[in-house]
């Protein structure tokens, strides 16, 4: 187990740059996921810190060596594919020892380290299988064997659980994060399921084309997104944004939507402080689908809105409304008992506190003061 | 759910409309008269490899065997007169096995370590040399004749089993490099990674994870150098000598020889012995040698 | 994103000697293959036209005669004839075959019983040699021996079959192996793109009300273009280099009726000792197997285009 540090790692293929100036410190035994749309540079990034990649510029970091410039073989590393990459024509056992035999472990070490790693993972009935004989689950824990046994200084994973089906990957999350848990190893997990990220990570990294968004605990980048980008990708569905224009005075500030469809108004009183320098200016309101609730259970902090239902979703704990505030289309996720018509008008209100607000021009998120 | 109480008979089948049934008379019909047709001549000269030659030619080389006899094949294997030697074909058919074996096996082993080696691994040129060996693979060797001719004979292999051999590992490494290429391109490349992490290097990547996995293309290609080799005529007859002459060589010789009575008999063993290593081959691994047409040629 | 960092000067750093040694294994693997590939294929394409452009005959001769040779292998009824009899055989060889083994391909497609056994009756003259396929078809068709004696014996005194003895028809006798030949593995390459297609698209089809004669020709073979072009490819490479067929077949006769560019090139070099016309008759057909294949590679390449734009 080692930190990993990386510093200004750069990556570029012939005329495209897949990675810019990437800066990450991943403390000893910290669970880190990265995760961002397809093409944003994490598993080019996963596969420089595995050495199956060359930096074009920069360093790595593990533990207390630099390791940028030795190969997989040398940075006593272990990985996981997504497709679990099994040597079909070995057994599970000769799959879990073949790291080791190219090491040249005694073999009396590689059986008792087989057997240990077996019992972990409970698949001692399957060592002397093909991994054709195996079950996708199997295969994942086969895969996560021979990821363990060699006891590596740093366990990367890419999208180690989306070739399974929707209810085993729940499991196995479960399972990942108690072994994590029991094993403490320092983890680079590349998904791009954001549930997953959540639920695993003790910090995340959300990447868009090559850049690093956010590094940040789950609650951070949920709560307080660095950008648009952040806070439209992480939740499901999106988070909403307006283009809101603030108004009055620096203690009772109020934020004004103009939409086609009329005037929305949201008066913010004091709970925005951090607005007071963006008076007279537009910003871009950002509200989480759950934030807002039915008009009749508002309370404080509430700011009641009529909208014009468009589209509803049963999705079994929950209702998925899709409307229309001032012209502009909304998702509200709803209690599930709560089923208005279509093209029906209701009465939403929104959670104003928990509302996070966005430089127009650069999308970041403006910061508490 | 109730489960149904009387199962219907499920396996009953169909009457055949009248129309339909014409149709697939017609669709076999003509099936099998087309077989026949592509039969035939292998037929006839199975037939006429155990009829007596007076018979042959009294009735035509088209005929049902009257008197069988076996002799034909062991005048033609060891008797019959090749270029006025009286060997038969067995010195040839040696010579052509002692050439297309090595040859087959070294330009399949070189083949696959270069596919490997040019769809795994990372490597400057790796499109120029791709393109290099498919132009090797269509070029007309009637274009390289000459110089080969001058070159072997430089090196002191001319007309030699061994210069033709080389001919053929040389050539045949274009061919049997782009066919492992299109197999191993479709390999997982995680596979190779995780050979990369787990310390294995490109030889022992190679013998522990890509042969094992290889047995499909390896026979393919084995089937396709031989048949190839086996069969090839023109560099056979250029580099062929009194001491060293493929059989391929040889029976144009004896086809040739339209001196006096014409041997129909044992000259139909003889092309029938020259036949059967690629039929036997053939026949043997059918499903192989379709899937190497099929794979090698559409990619 | 708006101030995305400029990129720093990308340098090539210095690696761990065992990095670079493992970096160099694929290339020394391959690097033996790289120089025989390139020796042929540049090296002796070169030198055959060197000599092609020399004033040699019985042996090499390095010096330069200019475009000599070239120019008097086009006085040569041989080499010309040659030439004419490729093209022909060529357009009928690769029309019959192709026709041949998509009609084939097409009964086979039909859930016929004892596929594999039809398909080995229908490939296996592949496995066999063109020295083979010519003797024997040359018996076959011999007046004196074949088709015409046996005729007759059964009666039928009348009957003449001199296909392969006449001047005017021998070319069609060579045609004849030579589709015999090929027409199964035309078979074997089609059945195999039309058990690839897209079941949906047949279902789609016939749910469109097309019959199966339409479904063929309007959706299916459209699809399997590529494999026709791969099948156009290699029957093309066997019609240029055509040689042994023909010795084996008709020895070029009668006459020269049936002679060809390869049996040129061999006769020349082998028999004649005109090295230089040769070499020059051999780069001709290099050239011509160039200019054919060009608009076919252009064919294959828009097409995968188009299905590229597509999917």
């Amino acid at each position: 187990m080692a930190s990993l540090n990386i510093e200004t790692v750069w990556k570029k293929y012939d005329n495209f740059i897949a990675l810019r100036d990437v800066n990450l410190d991943i403390k000893d035994g910290e669970f880190v996921v990265l995760v961002g749309p397809s093409g944003c540079g994490k598993s080019t990034l996963l596969s420089i810190i595995a050495g199956l990649e060359e930096t074009s510029y920069g360093s790595l970091t593990l533990g207390d060596r630099e390791v940028t410039d030795l190969s997989s073989k040398d940075r006593n590393i272990a990985m996981v594919f997504q497709s679990y990459a099994l040597y079909p024509t070995m057994t599970v056992r000769q799959n879990i020892t073949f790291g080791m035999e190219n090491r040249k472990v005694p073999k009396d070490e590689q059986a008792k380290a087989v057997a240990e790693v077996a019992k972990l993972l409970q698949i001692e009935p399957l060592l002397d299988r093909k991994p054709s004989q195996l079950s996708g689950g199997q295969r994942q824990r086969v895969a996560m064997g021979r990821a363990l046994v060699r006891d590596p200084q740093l366990f990367l994973f890419d999208e180690p659980l989306s070739n399974l089906d929707a209810k085993l990957r729940v499991e196995m999350r479960t399972e990942m994060k108690k072994l994590h848990k029991r094993l403490g190893q320092t983890i680079v997990y590349v998904t791009h399921d954001q549930v997953e990220a959540m639920t695993l990570s003790d910090r995340i990294v959300v990447m868009n084309g090559g850049v690093i968004q956010q590094f940040a605990d789950p609650d951070t980048i949920y709560q307080k997104p660095a950008n648009t980008f952040v806070a439209g990708f992480m939740g499901s569905p999106s988070m909403n944004f307006l283009p809101v224009t603030i108004s009055g005075t620096d203690n009772d500030v109020t934020a004004t939507f103009k939409g086609d469809g009329g005037e929305v108004v949201f008066p913010l009183g004091s709970t925005h402080p951090e607005l007071a320098g963006f008076i007279g200016k537009t910003v871009t309101l950002g509200a989480r689908p759950e934030h807002f609730v039915p008009a009749e259970v508002s309370g404080d902090g509430m700011v009641r809105v009529s909208a014009t239902v468009d589209v509803v979703e049963p999705t079994g704990p929950d209702t998925m409304v899709v409307f229309t505030l001032a012209g502009k289309s909304l998702v509200a996720v709803l209690p599930a008992k709560f089923r208005p018509d279509e093209e029906e008008a209701v009465e939403l209100a929104l959670n104003i506190k928990e509302a996070v607000f966005f430089d127009v021009d650069s999308g970041d998120l403006i910061p508490d003061v | 759910m109730s489960v149904a109480e009387n199962i219907p008979d499920l396996d009953r089948k169909r009457p055949i409309g009248a129309k339909k049934l014409a149709g697939r008379i017609a669709l076999y019909t003509t099936l099998i008269i087309l077989a026949l047709f592509v039969l035939m001549p292998l037929a006839v000269i199975v037939l006429n490899s155990l009829r007596v030659n007076e018979d042959i030619l009294r009735e035509s080389f088209i005929g049902w065997p009257t008197r069988i006899t076996f002799e034909n094949w062991g005048v033609a294997w060891s008797e019959a007169c090749i270029n006025a030697a009286c060997t038969g074909v067995r010195p040839y058919f040696w010579a052509s096995i002692l050439m297309v074996v090595p040859a087959t096996l070294i330009s399949t082993a070189i083949g696959l370590i270069n596919g490997f080696a040019l769809t795994k691994w990372k490597m400057p040129f790796a499109g120029v040399v791709f393109v290099c060996i498919t132009i090797g693979v269509f070029l007309p060797p009637q274009v390289v004749l000459l110089p080969w001719a001058i070159t072997l004979s430089a090196l002191g292999l001319s007309q030699s089993l061994a210069g033709l051999a080389l001919v053929h590992i040389i050539q045949g490494t274009c061919f049997t490099t782009l066919f492992c290429r299109n197999y191993l391109i479709n390999l997982p490349d995680d596979l190779i990674k995780a050979a990369r992490i787990d310390g294995a290097g490109f030889f022992r990547t190679f013998w522990k994870i890509v042969v094992p996995l290889s047995p499909p293309i390896i026979i393919v290609t084995i089937i396709w150098q031989f048949t190839f080799i086996w069969n090839e005529f023109l560099y056979a007859v250029t580099f062929a000598s009194s001491d060293f002459r493929p059989i391929t060589a040889a029976l144009m010789s004896l086809n040739a020889d339209d001196t006096g009575v014409s041997e129909y008999g044992f000259g139909s063993a003889a092309v029938l012995i020259a036949a059967i290593p690629p039929l036997v081959i053939y026949f043997l691994g059918g499903r192989y040698f379709v899937r190497g047409l099929t794979q090698g040629a559409v990619k | 994103m708006s101030n995305l960092p400029p990129p720093p000067a990308f340098k090539a750093r210095g690696k761990s000697r065992a990095a670079r040694i493992a970096q160099l294994i694929p290339m020394v693997v391959l690097l033996p293959t790289i120089i025989t590939t390139g020796l042929y294929i540049f090296v002796f394409v070169g030198w055959n036209i060197y000599l092609s452009v020399s004033t040699s005959t019985l042996l090499p001769v390095y010096d330069y005669a200019g475009f000599d040779a070239y120019e008097r292998l086009w006085r040569n009824p041989r080499w010309t004839t040659g030439v004419w009899n490729l093209a022909f055989f060529g357009v009928l060889y690769i029309v019959l075959s192709t026709v041949v083994g998509v009609f084939l391909a097409i009964l086979m497609d039909q859930k016929v019983k004892a596929e594999n056994l039809l398909r080995s009756i229908f490939l296996y003259p592949i496995a066999i040699s063109f020295v083979v396929t010519g003797t024997t078809w040359q018996w076959i068709l011999n007046p004196s021996t074949g088709l015409e004696a046996f005729v007759r014996n059964l009666g039928w005194d009348e009957f003449t079959f001199t296909l392969i003895t006449n001047r005017e028809t021998a070319m069609y006798a060579v045609v004849i192996a030579a589709v015999w030949h090929a027409s199964g593995f035309v078979m074997v390459m089609v059945l195999a793109a039309l058990r690839g297609v897209d079941h949906d698209m047949v279902k789609a089809g016939q749910i469109d009300g097309a019959g199966m004669m339409k479904i063929y020709r309007r959706i299916i073979l459209p699809s399997i273009w590529p494999v026709m072009i791969s099948v156009l490819i290699i029957l093309l490479q066997f019609a240029i280099k055509t040689f042994d067929l023909v010795l084996a077949l008709t020895h070029g006769g009668p006459g020269i009726s049936t002679t060809f560019p390869a049996m040129f090139v061999y006769d020349r070099l082998f028999a004649a000792g005109q090295l230089s016309q040769g070499a020059a008759a051999a780069v001709w057909m290099l050239i011509g197997l160039v200019i054919v294949f060009l608009p076919v590679m252009a064919l294959a390449w828009v097409v995968r285009r188009q299905r590229g734009g597509a999917a």
